[in-house]
């Protein structure tokens, strides 16, 4: 039925990136090109008294040294979100009080970052030290000290207790619910910290054009956000700002966050030279991070697995700043608690700030920390009342044509807006995925080795409701190709990609008719940017819509040029059909003749697109283990995934997205772990301590993708580039309850934890004592 | 910083001796720690053309040049016969890349308490051979380590060669490493074992343990109780007891005091149950 969606159509990058092309931010090489390095605090709760720049100053090749005493203070959030903003404003470009190890105390300039760090040590700064919280549910308490006490943020709820933001919602009768229930079970689940680990760390390229204007390229997911925040704290109008985002190495929500454009900037500006910014490694680790999060969550269900009332409660930890503070604590909620059909609910989510490193935007964005509450606790449910826990997922999940109340009460940051499931295959996704991990009830004991069985069904959004936009331009060049102009952004993901299926399938050409040029503020029309699973739902929408407005406009053409009426025309493979006749003009001639003869104008459009819905994408996740009892370590053996994104306009590019998250969560699961020291520093921030999986690690995976139809998505489709994160940790949680009957409810799971959960070691000393919070 | 590019060992040692001159073999270790700012070399002695990469046979005894990589270890058919112990570690460190630049004389060197080729060199009770200007000296690998980072070697000293006896027919080893995953994973705790075995009775037991102290060392009392004795269950579950008694580990960022002590019992316990039930099985 289709031509270009749902075919695995080459990356339209793809060449210049295996060839090495210079695509990426760091590829160019600007004359007098400054370098910039920060000097970080070395304390996690500290005001600066006093700080001496002279000697860094009088190094020969340092150009300027930043710090708050010469730097605009504009408080604002760092967060790359939609206006207002839902975060608070509590950062400013170089505070002057010190909230995690690695807060910004200063910046040089200088002619290679080599002078940059020599000149950083030179910078001389006297702390007076406060006591630090790391605790969260401390954070809370009366008397703890108070980290954002200055006077010029806002947007906070309740800075004395370092609470950034609450929500409660109830919907039905929660305790009429308990009372209905023939098991209730209460339990406590803790996800921890952890990076986005891009391959390409946050990096920004600043220079003035020459006409003066400030061009700001770099690696991030919100181009437009950039421009706005950074026109904001620099005081200068959005209309002196170029953002330019070429070629990204990888992103995961931590380029979602905008706070090195505007140092860079300002040197550029300062100096009028071009400046580059880049993160080192160990800087990336505590750039920006999951929230870890604590869920307490009390469920009851009948014997037959009806579920009677969920009681959900949660405290995040967004560390020294709060982005994305408030909105991740309702995606907890919103995100997750809808898969379920229970009448009475209540949600509770607090999020205080601690002296720990920066959270933020993070693939799965609070659902995957919700998810492994959720579904730890629905396999304890189903041991409590026999049944199988496929059989149990099987009957509890919302279906086509439901609703949840929760899609009304909770949003993001905000109310929620009220929605139906127009397309689900999840249950096919729970059959499919059964079948596939051959699941064994008993498998056979195999000496040292045990092996185990779990499952997990989860779902998320496509963008946000309401709130995201995405917009395009698509134009007309006189061999009938077309330029598509996006704001959307690609990370890597292949949205130009899809983007341009989308549009070559509405103007039946073949997809290498449409040249893609996206995310440039001069260039293309505006898009919030990659981020809450939006880009094909939002953005392609917003292609689809464009595509068919330039379509109509060549059907006009045609009219006149074939001297037909419009019902009595077609248009195939790039030409417009007399239907009756049959004779033809070819997109080229139509071009030609809007171009340069009759009634001359270009072929072009521009249309925006919104949604006030979010059609969740919904997958079952089926994991089968070994786990060594001697040593405990977790040998994950197979990973089948089904998923139902709607249609998946490339279904290569989308099982990508799947694998890619499954590798992100069983590496979440297993190995990855922020460890602190007692001063709240994180103490492997490198690749050789911070283990995430490598290729050796990679289980059999089975991804499948079962399509269904959503009807206000673009040829059907939903969202998946976070779906499957949250899949990971409860089902291999699951797995390690059926292979050795112990239940781990604090992640990641090592083979530490594991031994300690079976009773063989006694107990945990120090690496796991910091990250409890 | 200053590079010398030294043709032959005699013209070599005439660049050592200085406090930061440091040797060059494949700079897996070395270049980190420069990179890392944890070293600040004055001049640097890259010994790559010294032709000390080789490994022979010498009556009962085997050569390997210092200059040898782990790959050339890994891939080597002598090493696979004589020293299987060495093979198989050296086939669990790192990546393709790294095992192609990384030397044993660094790895040795290098003094980690985690470097994989040390365990079964102890096991093997390999000797080292330094050279300097003042002449040549063989030292026992047992010997060569005094810290994490800190070894013997003296400054105007290198290591040319390690030599070590071919393992026989009758003698069992193992090697095990637990790390955080499958690749490039610097050991929680590594241990080497080796003995002689007639029927199912154990002898000259030699256990070596990697990243359980601030040097690999010898389990010196496990291995004694083991010697003579028939490798029954109870004198397996025994001794994996006596070596979680015998060391004293520490907790870091990799792991911890309790997990490495257990460890130390269970991968012993494992590698023995391996060999009692490979001798059942051949003798049934
Ligand atoms: C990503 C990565 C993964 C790694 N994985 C492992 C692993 O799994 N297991 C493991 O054990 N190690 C591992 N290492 C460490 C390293 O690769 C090994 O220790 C390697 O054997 C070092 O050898 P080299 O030739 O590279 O040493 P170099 O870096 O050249 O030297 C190391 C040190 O030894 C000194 N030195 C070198 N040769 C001599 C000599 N002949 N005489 C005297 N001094 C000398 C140098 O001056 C330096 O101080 C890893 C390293 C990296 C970067």
């Amino acid at each position: 039925m289709f031509k270009e969606v749902g075919k695995n159509i080459q990356r339209v990058d793809g060449y210049s990136l295996v060839k090495g092309n210079p695509v990426f931010t760091d590829d160019i090489d600007l004359k007098d090109m400054l370098f910039i390095k920060f000097l970080r605090s070395p304390h996690p709760h500290a005001v600066i008294k006093s700080i001496d720049t002279r000697e860094a100053e009088k190094m020969a090749g340092v150009a300027l040294v930043l710090t708050h005493q010469n730097t605009p203070r504009v408080p604002h959030t760092t967060a790359g979100q939609g206006y207002p903003e839902p975060s608070p404003y509590d950062s400013v470009m170089f505070p002057r009080k010190m909230r995690f190890v690695g807060d910004r105390v200063a910046c040089v300039a200088a002619e290679s970052p080599e002078i940059a760090l020599d000149a950083v040590k030179k910078i001389d700064v006297e702390y007076k030290i406060l006591s630090p919280v790391f605790n969260p549910e401390d954070a809370l308490k009366d008397g703890a000290p108070i980290i954002h006490d200055e006077k010029d943020s806002s947007g906070i709820l309740d800075p004395k207790h370092n609470l950034v933001g609450e929500v409660e919602v109830n919907v039905g009768n929660l305790d009429a619910g308990f009372g209905e229930a023939d098991v209730v079970l209460e339990n406590r689940y803790e996800a921890h910290y952890a990076q986005h680990t891009p391959i390409e760390p946050h990096i920004v390229i600043t220079y003035l054009d020459e006409n003066g204007r400030l061009v700001i390229r770099t690696s991030t997911q919100v181009p437009f956000h950039v421009r706005r925040i950074c026109a904001n704290v620099l005081g200068i109008s959005i209309r002196k700002i170029r953002v330019i985002k070429p070629r990204i190495g990888g992103a995961f929500g931590t380029k979602q966050e905008v706070y090195l454009e505007y140092i860079a900037a300002y040197v550029t500006l300062q100096t009028e030279r071009p400046a580059k910014f880049e993160l080192t490694r160990s800087e990336e680790f505590t750039s920006r991070t999951r929230h870890p999060i604590i869920t307490v969550l009390k469920v009851g269900a009948r014997k037959d697995g009806t579920l009677t009332a969920i009681d959900m409660r949660i405290l995040s930890n967004t560390g020294a700043y709060g982005s994305h503070a408030t909105t991740v604590m309702y995606n907890t909620g919103s995100k997750v608690l809808p898969l379920y059909r229970c009448p009475n609910v209540r949600f509770e989510g607090k999020v205080v700030y601690t002296n720990l490193p920066v959270a933020g935007a993070y693939r799965g964005y609070g659902a995957t920390q919700g998810y492994f509450a959720t579904e730890s606790m629905l396999d304890e449910i189903a041991e409590k009342i026999g049944m199988a826990p496929v059989d149990l997922r099987r009957k509890i999940h919302i279906k086509e044509g439901e609703t949840s109340p929760i899609f009304d009460a909770l949003g993001e940051g905000k109310k929620g807006i009220p929605q139906v499931i127009s397309s689900s295959k999840l249950p096919l996704c729970i059959e499919e995925g059964f079948k596939l991990i051959k699941w064994k009830k008993k498998p056979k004991e195999e000496g040292k080795m045990k092996r185990g069985y779990g499952c997990a069904i989860m779902m998320q959004g496509s963008g946000i409701p309401a709130v995201d936009m995405g917009a395009a331009t698509i134009k007309m060049n006189e061999d009938g190709s077309f330029n598509l102009l996006v704001g959307a952004t690609d990370l890597g993901t292949g949205s130009d990609t899809i983007l341009a299926q989308i549009a070559a399938e509405t103007l039946k050409v073949p997809t290498e008719r449409i040249i893609v040029y996206s995310s440039d503020t001069d260039f293309t029309p505006f898009d919030v940017g990659a981020y809450a699973s939006s880009t094909t739902y939002i953005s392609g929408g917003a292609v689809l819509k464009t595509a068919r407005k330039v379509l109509e406009e060549i059907i006009l053409i045609g009219e006149k040029m074939l001297n037909e009426s419009k019902e009595n025309l077609k248009v195939e493979n790039g030409k417009v059909v007399s239907k009756k006749t049959n004779s033809s003009v070819t997109y080229r001639e139509i071009a030609c003749n809007a171009l340069y003869e009759t009634n001359q104008h270009q072929i072009i459009a521009s249309m925006s697109h919104i949604s006030h819905k979010s059609p969740p994408p919904f997958a079952a996740h089926f994991v089968e283990i070994l786990i060594n009892r001697g040593t405990g370590k977790i040998k994950v053996e197979k990973y089948v995934a089904c998923v139902d994104c709607g249609t998946a306009i490339n279904p290569k590019l989308a099982e990508g997205q799947v694998e890619g998250s499954i590798i992100n969560g069983i590496s979440y699961a297993l190995t990855e772990e922020f460890i602190f020291n007692k001063n709240g520093k994180m103490r492997n921030a490198s690749f050789r301590d911070y283990k995430i999986f490598t290729a050796m690690d990679i289980p059999e995976m089975k991804v499948v993708l079962i399509p269904s139809h959503e009807p206000s998505g673009p040829f059907g489709a939903k969202s998946v580039g976070e779906v499957c994160i949250n899949g990971p940790c409860p089902a291999i949680a699951n797995a390690i309850y059926d292979a050795v009957g112990v239940r781990i409810r604090k992640t990641p799971f090592t083979p530490e934890r594991v031994l300690k959960a079976m009773g063989e070691i006694e107990h945990l000393k120090d690496i796991h004592k910091m990250e409890n919070y | 910083m200053k590079v010398y590019n030294p043709k032959n060992i005699k013209e070599a040692l005439t660049y050592l001796g200085g406090k930061d001159t440091h040797i060059l073999a494949g700079g897996t270790d070395l270049i980190v720690r420069i990179k890392d700012r944890d070293i600040y070399p004055k001049s640097i002695v890259n010994i790559k053309m010294l032709h000390l990469d080789y490994i022979k046979i010498n009556g009962d005894f085997i050569k390997v040049g210092a200059l040898t990589s782990v790959e050339t270890l890994y891939r080597s058919e002598i090493i696979n016969t004589y020293a299987p112990v060495l093979s198989d570690a050296v086939g669990k460190m790192g990546s393709p890349q790294i095992r192609n630049l990384g030397t044993i004389g660094g790895n040795i060197a290098n003094a980690s308490p985690a470097a994989d080729t040390v365990p079964p060199l102890f096991v093997l009770n390999a000797g080292i051979t330094l050279k300097s200007r003042r002449g040549k000296r063989a030292v026992a690998i047992g010997e060569f380590f005094t810290g994490p980072g800190e070894n013997i070697i003296e400054r105007d000293e290198f290591i040319t060669e390690v030599v070590f006896k071919k393992m026989e027919s009758d003698e069992v080893w193992f090697f095990k490493k637990l790390g955080q995953r499958k690749a490039l994973t610097i050991a929680k705790i590594s241990l080497a074992f080796g003995g002689r075995l007639s029927g199912r009775k154990l002898n000259e037991v030699s256990i070596a343990l990697g990243a359980v102290a601030s040097t690999v060392i010898y389990a010196k009392r496990t291995a004694d109780f083991l010697n003579s004795k028939r490798l029954t269950r109870d004198v397996i579950d025994v001794v994996s007891k006596i070596i979680q008694k015998e060391i004293e580990p520490i907790t870091d960022i990799r792991s911890t005091v309790e997990y490495r002590r257990k460890m130390a019992g269970a991968l012993l316990k494992q590698g023995l149950l391996d060999i009692m039930y490979s001798v059942i099985a051949r003798q049934s």
